[in-house]
């Protein structure tokens, strides 16, 4: 009805236009979804503790808090160094960048190897009943998530060093900083649910 | 087929019952994790982008990775049949432990293969669904505001938010079933102190919601096509659109109505009846809302509307039957029986395969610049009418007289629904000639489609048939008005003629 | 008019809420250690009769009355409200009497207290309803519900007999397999007959 009197094309919008968040939003929908199955784990970890017949192995009666707890001090510090690295990109300081994120790294690290020695010393399997089950499976499934948190860190930085990386935004670094900080959450409720909950 | 020639004869005498146990598993997993939801997300693919004006999905390549992900789990799916021991046969609940008891003790076996490829399909279903909803909320058309979206948009979405929700739980559960069955936990096993019954819930927590993924874009298809074959306005479209996130929500708290008689408490039996119950509400308000869509149109009855509204028909009966499951002292007499086979059948097969056949007649044209054969599609949707209603009400008096579901024989005194039903089986068999050799023979030598065949309104028709490799490139249309409004002289969109005669210039 | 359909529904659920405190079957679910035996649990609420262990099994049925007959099949004086406990070792299993409109699925590693009154004399089919492998759909046996005089004559005759295989067609056709050379997809052997003192008729007809 409007087409007799102006030319077509003028009103039109071109281009389809780039939405740039798209990945930040595909993200994002993907963090939300993967959570519901850390979620799934945590409410069968729940039922079980509370109704199960039997719940530690024989001749346990609960697991050291200590090492883990500073492990936990550890990963959650590194949510804020994570944090400052992320600053010092936006302020295009990128060795300040590049030496914090690294940083965030070694914490990262470190979790996974304190991870490593206490599995080492503990005496009960995956095989030993509901509890040796279910403690190795949320470990390990975040342990998972913590080295994949690790790579992608590794590879965000090898990405810095190359040339015109931050040119389409910073979006590779804000999602890695952002999966960073939900391993971190996810932590934080296992660690209250196996370590505390005793 | 197989399932049905054993069933017509009450003993066991085609083959040994494990071998029906295995058949019957397979048939179930097959239709829904190979069959139903390919088909449909291969169809919410077509449909999306163009439907919103988008030139593509919102991730190509993860769309490509789920797509691929299809053959791969179909192919370990199938690969089952040849190991020792045959497939999985404990359903496609899996339940433990019957799913975890592993006779022969191989670490390769039938179960582990089909664990393996439902949580493959799993994965596939997340990268599809974090694409879908992606798309439809940051890639529509300038003007196309939420409820300017068509039904079948709001659908898919609200169909695919629920798979980011629910499937999840069920990963994890198949996570947690994998380690019992291959690695010697016992979060399931009671020798370890497991709990069986925690597994039937992380299962239903999705599988409940996954009828409905499957049945929403099939509302989405219902009111897309009924406004186009009655010529009117989709009667409250606002109330449409939004009941389907009610069924989203709702759906989340319901599952327990697969478990009103596996010791669920008497409370929570209830609470879990109420909410049931109330899921038929939002579903209520379509189909009301479809029926006066309807009521007074000027009914066109070609082939995708008949599928349509023998859908809708058979919808109806399905919800009845469903709100009589919802019932809890219904439900412990007729839960596991025939009764329950009948009625999701009614809704899978009578409503959503009705629905899917309605979407492909409607959009052939489109996506093939072909038109189908309308007779051939008249004959295929009285065959497929007659043979699903042959198969599956009988099964209702089956199931209200105690025959169990899943066993491989059965007591003489259910043998007449039984014969009944296999003969509607075959007839559904015959029903997909027609429909075959009308997919393949127009689309070879069907005549050429104009650009909007049926007079439809709605973005995807305002491309030339079939659409170009990126459908509107950079110049998509503004949305003013919200869709179906048919004879209104509303227009859809701003310079509707300009691309109308855009459409019809060759590309 | 669009409350039309809220009001029906919710008026079905409220009625259904009131017949399932009026039958109230149910009774306490109970998990145990499964090293142990299944524990009593007693029924907190009324009943005539009982309990009377069901055990059901991959795949027959056992039933163990109170002074300790075992049998294949289940007798139930009429007009009784009977206790029974559901006990299974293996799968998952259904205690599925049609006729009767009532199923309990029967759970590994939980006893549950079930309870219900027979009101019709007549022979019934008791069907596992919760799919339990290979054999499942011979998972069946019968339910004779008769007067208490005949109940108590059959308690106290059978208490007398010396138990012997009862009930197991399973166990016969797995016989006929090994014989045809053990063709099919895998399954877990059947368990052997249980040993009770009324072995029951595998195809005595039934009045639904
Ligand atoms: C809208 C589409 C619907 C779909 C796709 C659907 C699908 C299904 C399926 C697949 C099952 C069988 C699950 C199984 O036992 O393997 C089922 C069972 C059931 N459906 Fe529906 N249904 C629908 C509508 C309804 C409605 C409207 C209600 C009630 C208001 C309902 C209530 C039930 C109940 C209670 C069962 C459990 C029966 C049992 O296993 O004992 N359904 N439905
Ligand atoms: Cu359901």
């Amino acid at each position: 009805m409007l087409s007799d009197n102006k030319s077509p094309t003028i009103n039109h919008i071109p281009g389809h236009v780039k939405h740039d968040g798209h990945n930040m939003t595909g993200f994002i929908i993907f963090l939300c979804s993967e959570s519901i199955i850390f979620f799934a784990f945590f409410v069968g970890y729940g039922i079980l503790k509370v109704t199960a017949p039997v719940w530690y192995p024989e001749g346990i009666d609960g697991i050291a808090v200590k090492e883990p707890l500073i492990n936990t001090v550890i990963l959650v510090s590194s949510s804020f160094v994570i944090y400052f690295a992320e600053k010092s990109l936006h302020k295009k300081n990128l060795w300040g960048f590049r030496f914090i994120w690294f940083i965030t790294m070694l914490m990262g690290s470190y979790f996974v190897y304190g991870q490593y020695i206490e599995w080492s010393e503990l005496s009960f399997s995956l095989q030993s009943g509901v509890f040796g089950g279910m403690f190795y499976l949320l470990t390990g499934f975040h342990g998972l998530h913590v080295i994949t948190g690790i790579l992608l860190m590794g590879l965000m930085l090898y990405r810095s060093f190359l040339p015109n990386n931050y040119k389409g935004g910073e979006m590779g670094v804000e999602s890695v900083s952002l999966f960073w900080h939900f391993v971190d959450v996810i932590w934080i409720i296992l660690f209250v649910l196996i370590y505390l909950w005793q | 087929m197989l399932v049905r020639g054993e069933l017509i004869t009450p003993p066991s005498d085609l083959f040994d019952p494990t071998v029906y146990n295995g058949l019957y598993t397979m048939h179930g997993t097959v239709m829904l994790f190979l069959f139903l939801f390919p088909m449909l997300s291969g169809l919410t693919n077509l449909l999306v982008p163009p439907m919103i004006g988008a030139p593509d999905m919102a991730f190509p390549k993860l769309n490509a990775l789920a797509f691929w992900l299809v053959p791969v789990f179909s192919i370990i799916l199938l690969l089952s049949f040849f190991v020792p021991g045959g497939p999985a046969s404990s359903g496609w609940w899996s339940y433990p432990p019957i799913s975890i008891q592993n006779p022969l003790g191989k670490m390769i076996n039938g179960e582990m293969l089909w664990i393996t490829a439902i949580s493959l399909s799993g994965i596939s279903s997340i990268m599809g669904a974090v694409n879908f909803v992606t798309t439809i909320i940051r890639m529509r058309a300038p003007g196309m505001g939420f409820f300017k979206m068509p039904i079948f948009i709001w659908t898919v979405l609200a169909a695919q938010l629920l798979q980011l929700l629910g499937l999840p739980a069920l990963t994890g559960g198949a996570i947690m079933l994998f380690f019992d069955l291959s690695f010697g936990t016992s979060f399931f096993r009671i020798e370890g102190g497991g709990d069986p019954v925690l597994f039937q819930h992380f299962f239903w927590f999705y599988s409940h919601p996954a009828v409905y993924v499957m049945v929403l874009p099939v509302f989405g298809i219902f009111s897309e096509l009924f406004p186009v074959y009655a010529r009117k306005p989709l009667f409250g479209y606002k109330f449409v659109a939004v009941a389907s996130f009610g069924i989203t929500i709702l759906s989340l708290v319901v599952w327990v109505h697969h478990m009103f008689y596996t010791g669920t408490p008497m409370w929570m039996r209830n609470l879990f009846m109420f909410t049931t119950m109330l899921i038929a509400v939002p579903t209520g308000v379509k189909v009301f809302a479809w029926i006066a869509t309807l009521w007074g149109g000027n009914l066109r009855l070609s082939t995708p509307m008949l599928f349509c509204l023998g859908g809708l028909f058979n919808f109806i009966f399905g919800g009845i039957t469903g709100v009589m499951l919802a019932t809890v002292p219904v439900d412990i007499h007729v839960g596991n029986t025939y009764f329950v086979v009948a009625h999701f059948h009614y809704i899978i097969f009578n409503t959503i395969a009705f629905g899917i056949f309605a979407g492909i007649y409607h959009w052939f044209p489109k996506f093939t610049g072909r038109m189908f054969y309308e007779g051939l599609g008249k004959v295929h949707f009285a065959l497929t009418f007659i043979g699903a209603t042959l198969n599956w009400l009988p099964l209702h008096w089956a199931g209200l007289l105690g025959m169990p579901r899943r066993v491989a024989s059965y007591d003489p005194e259910f043998a007449i629904w039984n014969v009944i039903a296999s003969i509607g089986a075959f007839i559904l068999g015959v029903a997909s000639i027609p429909f075959i050799l009308n997919m393949v023979s127009s689309w070879v030598r069907g005549k050429a489609a104009p650009p909007n065949p049926w007079k439809a309104i709605g973005l995807e028709w305002l491309l030339p048939s079939p659409p170009p490799h990126e459908n509107f490139e950079d110049d998509i249309p503004t949305v003013l008005n919200e869709p179906y409004c048919y004879g209104l002289d509303k227009p859809f969109v701003q310079d509707e003629q300009f691309y109308i005669d855009k459409s019809f210039k060759k590309h | 008019m669009d409350n039309i359909p809220l009001i029906l529904v919710l008026a079905i659920a409220s009625y259904a809420t009131n017949v399932n405190y009026k039958l109230e079957n149910l009774g306490s679910k109970t998990k145990y250690n499964y090293d142990q035996e299944a524990p009593f649990v007693k029924e907190k609420k009324a009943f005539d009769f009982g309990p009377i262990d069901v055990i059901s099994r991959q795949w027959n049925w056992e039933f163990i009355y109170p002074n300790g007959i075992h049998s294949s099949e289940l007798h139930l004086p009429i007009n009784k409200r009977t206790n029974f406990r559901l006990i299974t070792d293996d799968v998952i299993h259904s205690f599925y009497i049609p006729a009767f409109r009532l199923k309990q699925d029967i759970i590994p590693g939980s006893v549950i207290t079930y309870s219900l009154t027979p009101t019709r004399n007549g022979v019934f089919r008791l069907r596992d309803a919760m799919f339990s492998g290979a054999y499942f759909s011979q998972n069946q046996t019968n339910v004779i519900v008769e007067s208490e005089d005949i109940f108590n004559k059959w308690i106290n005759e059978t208490v007398k007999k010396e138990p012997q295989n009862g009930l197991n067609p399973a166990g016969r056709l797995y016989d006929k397999r090994l014989k045809n050379g053990n063709r099919g997809w895998a399954t877990v052997e059947p368990a052997p007959a249980p040993k009770v003192q009324d072995v029951g008729l595998e195809d005595r007809p039934h009045d639904g």
